[in-house]
């Protein structure tokens, strides 16, 4: 249950990418999750949305796109991309395998609700 | 609408802890190892051998962490070489500013290796690099051939994987050969090793490793 830990680091963020004035706008947190994150999506949210209950950010929720592992064959070089955790190639079945991608764990974008659709 | 643009990386303050501490390491010429395992596979015993094993030629520090109790550190206090215990209070993994701290303690002290013991946890300490120079995974042979292949994450960002217990090899349905093609399955670079904390057999093997590596 590292999710907690993950929640409060996402939180950090937020919180010094937007001004303090604007908190309680924030809308959708977009986060980009690599399958090799070893993070569980709705561990996540559950986590995300219990540390933000009454504070400004409460109206607030996470937009979790997983990411696939992409993989390079040391053999015949063909870039792939797999979701069930094989690391052999699909095109020689070579098992000389590098990740290239899918343990990231990113904040891509935050975004904010009209002040005056609040005022409405 | 309002889009900000972030492209800021969850972890990036551990990683940031994490790369100073692992300059600071190198320039001490430290060479620094995150032990992981799932909890009772051994990985105690195996610092413990270890140690007795390189007695005299390297000096070994470690710094353990544990969800509660200073158990370990007592046990490997025993051996007469500096330790800090860290305890998490729950938390389920070591992260890099938990190692920073406790490496002041024993600063001062000469080392030439350091083993930092994970909490046990095959799943959560994955993402958390801690400053080290290489990740060991260890596995015990009562743990079942498949634990690669349920927690790739770990096997496939480690660079040595150690199959303990080997001498209950003839009372559980364990195969070491599976154990194997199953890591390589994971990770097809990685380096195996079949030890007995027990009887110490393997263990030069692994020391030999260890030994190779700080020269690096």
């Amino acid at each position: 249950m590292h999710e907690l830990s993950i929640a409060q680091n996402i939180i950090q963020i937020v919180n010094s990418s937007v001004e303090r004035d604007k908190l309680d706008l924030v809308d959708k947190i977009y986060l980009k999750l690599g399958l090799l994150s070893n993070v569980l999506a709705d561990s996540l949210h559950f986590s995300f949305n219990s540390i933000v209950e009454n504070t400004p950010l409460q109206n607030s929720r996470l937009d979790i796109e997983a990411l696939p592992i992409k993989i390079k064959c040391g053999d015949c070089n063909e870039i792939n991309t797999t979701n069930d955790f094989i690391f052999t190639c699909p095109i020689c079945s070579s098992s000389s395998i590098s990740v290239i991608s899918g343990d990231e764990m990113i904040i891509s974008s935050i975004q904010l609700r009209d002040e005056s659709e609040i005022k409405k | 609408m309002n889009v900000i643009t972030v492209e800021r990386k969850v972890l990036e303050k551990n990683d940031k802890i994490a790369e100073e501490l692992r300059n600071k390491f190198r320039s001490n010429k430290i060479f620094v190892i995150n032990l992981l395992s799932s909890p009772g596979s051994g990985k105690t015993s195996l610092i413990e051998n270890t140690v007795e094993h390189l007695k005299g030629k390297f000096n070994i520090s470690v710094i353990v962490g544990d969800v509660q109790t200073d158990n370990d550190a007592k046990r490997i206090g025993k051996l007469d070489i500096p330790v800090v215990q860290i305890i998490t209070n729950g938390s389920c993994h070591l992260e890099a500013q938990l190692v920073r701290d406790a490496y002041r303690n024993i600063e001062n002290e000469k080392t030439d290796i350091l083993i930092i013991e994970n909490v046990g946890n095959l799943v959560c300490p994955a993402g958390y690099d801690l400053g080290e120079e290489k990740k060991v995974v260890l596995i015990s042979t009562t743990e079942g051939d498949d634990k690669p292949l349920k927690y790739p994450a770990m096997f496939r960002n480690s660079s040595a994987m150690i199959i303990n217990k080997i001498d209950l090899l003839p009372y559980v349905n364990s195969s070491v050969e599976d154990i194997k093609a199953n890591a390589r399955s994971i990770n097809s670079a990685i380096d195996v090793f079949e030890v007995s904390c027990k009887s110490s057999e393997g263990i030069k093997e692994w020391c030999n490793w260890l030994m190779k590596q700080t020269k690096k």
